[in-house]
């Protein structure tokens, strides 16, 4: 294994967690401001791979896909937020659990009928694509690296947004309680749909980026579905510095984790039986990681009140 | 380069191979190139060699009218699965003209006859129950719109497996 | 008799009454199928005890249907190949016989629920259901991973197993096995309810200080309530691995487990039948929307969807009435 393997890991790794920031700074803000479990947001990220594929075979742009992959998610996101999810708030988690399940039924063979059971074709721009020299001579695609800029820069604009506009410090309020700002005169119903639109949105660019390196097809969403929720709850709900410093955490960890405890266990293994040992905890780690985390900070890293 | 990732996980690690700049010629069985992938992963798989039991361009009757019949029905080219579940259907309703299904040794042993009309030529089972079939070597090519593939040679004929003598039946 | 009543009664001699006739007409398909209508309720019935009783929302509980299920794979296929399991300290032969492998899946089950049990119930909440998944996660890919009893590719055992005097290859008279361990465990449950553990156990979930200073403790009682949870859990494992004779990793998947949930959320949480119901429910639709359309995802989405919206505490809640004043 040498330097520059590890350091092509390490990127992977970072361009891996910030996706799952993105999936993840979603459902944070639902479950943070709104108090509802949402196991739909990755059927949220399918609907923007899949609007994503079908603008980029339509049209041959890639940057009017991503758009597009912005735009269709935040609307799914709305309609669903408006005819659903309203019914929801005030039901405990179970009912929520059941009825997003439900709506993950309704989207994934929703696909299917409007696409077919067929993968769709996604690829990378031709301006994007091929290895960039960065410094140290390591040879790494110029697409993932532009994955991992644009999830950061998104992770800078949540910030700015949480921090800085009206809108956050409502998203903020809305946090630490509900009922008071809406008698503070907060329009409590706009605010949830724009919250849960934005988190569908960015879910959406997620799956259209992340598509066209893999592939477009229904069900995409929902491994990525468990880890993002593995990544919240290490984070600690409704914190976006939670999610992101989460992700991350457990992008590297994950892909890392499958790069190292197989040359881990060569050391006192033979080879196969290491790489065996090895994948198997490589695949565990990120629970194994969540499980420590939720044993040792109950809350998460960065979570206030559940 | 030999790899075997079927399905989704295929698609994702042509394209990724294609935009990493790598050369070496690419070779895997049929099952990462069938034909439901392949217009997923475009211009990537073009030219790349696999193996199959089957393609559309197998030249009997049998396989003739079931490509035709498929496109008709379907408006897609079938791919090796449809051909597998095809000929497994015609080699159930083989055994059911020979035996009846509630005596389970006279239905075993119409199964091994195999008495039907493959897709793929010649067809009948070895000694432990595995096919003997040819192996066929495909490369993947561009028919007007659509991506497909096509024999280019044979890579084994009757092929058998290779614990047939091992094996206890 | 009060309405639940009368429902819960309708339910079991429905659930026995569908494949008597099934069998009298020669149909052994609908028989397996209100075979895995019982197995799939046992799981809930597992379930519902720390779900229903306990308030412990485990989205991880196919950890223990996926090790009844092993330990089922793991004992016939030993027994199959007529190798031992282990020659040294001990010697373990497999077993083919059904009593031994619902004992030996109930406490590995057991087992299971109070390692993971005494870890997870530090934390509450949606923490609880998130620490939970992980454990059930951690099993699957444990499994994938595991080459010994076939990984990915599961393990087939080709032969029902063993239960001295009867026929299990029978569809009906396995299914006599099924739901008379159904019928069992519902009446252990009944009891459980009732007797001062469970009713501390209520009590527990509803307000867990107030039990402290009575001077029981909640973690004692919800991780019994989660032990015997898991152990039941496990057993239906076990069946499920009979009923198909394959073992899979995807028992452990958590799908699985949402499934199992929302049997219980379907045919009601806290409800004595609620799993049956809710089994029954999903089964019929799953086999009579899939003769309709090839969509019909859409159709059982669309109506669980209703059934949370406008039917709140699920099928049973429905029909019985607000008896039961869960949350």
């Amino acid at each position: 294994m040498t330097a520059i393997l590890f350091i092509e890991q390490v990127l992977n790794g970072l361009q891996f967690g910030v996706m799952l920031f993105l999936m993840a700074a979603g459902l944070t803000l639902v479950f943070g401001v709104m108090g509802l479990i949402n196991l739909a947001h990755g059927s949220l990220y399918m609907v923007g791979a899949f609007a994503a594929a079908a603008v980029a075979g339509a049209t041959g742009s890639f940057l009017l896909a991503l758009v597009a992959a912005l735009a269709a998610a935040a609307a799914a996101g709305a309609l669903v937020e408006l005819v659903v999810i309203r019914r929801l708030y005030d039901r405990d988690h179970l009912d929520q659990v059941l009825a997003t399940f439900a709506l993950i039924l309704i989207f994934s063979e929703g696909t299917r009928w409007v696409f077919g059971s067929f993968p769709l074709f996604l690829d990378i721009p031709d301006y994007l694509s091929g290895p960039v020299t960065l410094p140290g001579g390591i040879e790494y695609p110029l697409y993932r690296l532009t994955i991992i800029l644009t999830g950061l820069v998104i992770a800078a604009g949540l910030f700015w947004l949480i921090s800085r506009t009206r809108l956050g410090v409502r998203i903020r309020a809305g946090e630490s309680d509900r009922e008071m700002i809406a008698a503070l005169g907060v329009d409590i119903s706009k605010l949830y749909t724009m919250v849960f639109a934005l988190g569908a949105a960015l879910a959406g660019l997620a799956g259209a980026m992340v598509g066209a390196i893999q592939s477009v097809q229904v069900g995409m969403g929902e491994p990525v579905l468990i880890l993002a929720f593995v990544v919240i709850v290490i984070g600690g709900i409704g914190s976006i510095k939670g999610a992101l410093i989460g992700a991350i955490l457990v992008g590297l960890t994950d892909t890392l984790g499958g790069l190292l405890l197989p040359e881990v266990f060569k050391l006192f293994m033979d080879t196969s039986a290491a790489s065996t040992t090895g994948s198997a905890l490589a695949s565990m780690l990120i629970y194994i990681l969540m499980a420590c985390v939720l044993i040792w900070k109950p809350q998460g890293l960065f979570g206030g009140q559940a | 380069m030999f790899f075997f990732l079927p399905g989704g996980m295929g698609i994702s690690f042509l394209k990724q191979y294609a935009d990493s700049g790598l050369d070496l010629p690419v070779v895997g069985p049929a099952f990462s190139f069938d034909q439901g992938i392949l217009q997923a992963v475009g211009d990537a798989a073009m030219g790349v060699k696999n193996t199959s039991q089957w393609n559309k361009d197998i030249d009997n009757a049998a396989n003739a009218a079931f490509v035709e019949a498929f496109q008709a029905e379907y408006g897609r080219l079938p791919s090796l699965y449809a051909s597998q579940g095809y000929d497994t259907a015609n080699l159930l309703l083989s055994a059911m003209e020979k035996a009846d299904v509630s005596d389970p040794e006279a239905f075993r042993a119409a199964l091994k006859e195999a008495d039907f009309d493959s897709t793929r030529g010649d067809f009948a089972f070895d000694s432990n129950n595995h096919p003997v079939q040819d192996i066929y070597v495909r490369e993947v090519i561009k028919e007007g719109e659509v991506y497909t593939n096509k024999i280019i040679g044979t890579a084994l004929e009757d092929h058998s497996n290779v614990y047939v003598d091992d094996c206890k039946m | 008799m009060s309405r639940e009543r009368l429902i819960n009664a309708a339910l079991l001699l429905g659930l026995a009454a569908v494949p008597l006739y099934a069998w009298a007409t020669d149909e052994p398909f609908t028989i397996t199928l209100a075979t895995r209508v019982a197995i799939l309720a046992l799981a809930g019935v597992g379930l519902n005890i720390a779900l229903g009783l306990g308030g412990l929302v485990s989205l991880g509980h196919a950890a223990f249907f996926g090790i009844g299920g092993y330990a089922m794979g793991i004992l016939a296929s030993h027994a199959q190949s007529s190798t031992p399991l282990m020659e040294a300290p001990f010697l373990i032969e497999g077993t083919k016989s059904m009593p031994v492998i619902w004992i030996t899946a109930l406490a590995a089950s057991a087992l299971a629920a109070l390692l993971i049990g005494a870890l997870s119930l530090r934390t509450s909440g949606v923490y609880f259901i998130m620490i939970t998944l992980a454990f059930g996660q951690m099993f699957y890919f444990f499994a994938i991973s595991w080459p010994a009893y076939g990984g990915e590719d599961g393990l087939s055992i080709y032969i029902r197993n063993d239960f001295p005097g009867l026929n299990t290859l029978d569809p009906i008279q396995f299914f006599g096995i099924c739901f008379a361990l159904l019928a069992l465990a519902l009446w252990l449950n009944a009891r459980l309810a009732h007797a001062p553990f469970g009713l501390a156990l209520n009590a527990a979930r509803q307000n867990a200080q107030r039990v402290e200073t009575m001077g029981l403790s909640p973690f004692r009682l919800r991780l019994t309530a989660f032990v015997i949870s898991g152990a039941i859990t496990g057993l239906a494992g076990a069946l499920f691995a009979d009923l198909n004779r394959f073992v899979s990793p995807t028992m452990f998947s958590w799908q699985m487990s949402g499934e199992i949930m929302v049997f219980i959320i379907l045919g009601g949480v806290g409800r004595l039948y609620g799993p049956v119901a809710g089994a029954a429910l999903f089964i019929t639709l799953e086999h009579v929307l899939g003769g309709l359309s090839e969509f019909w995802h859409i159709y059982l989405g669309a109506l669980l969807l209703g059934v949370v919206l406008f039917a709140r505490g699920g099928v049973i809640g429905l029909l019985a009435g607000r008896k039961v004043a869960h949350d």
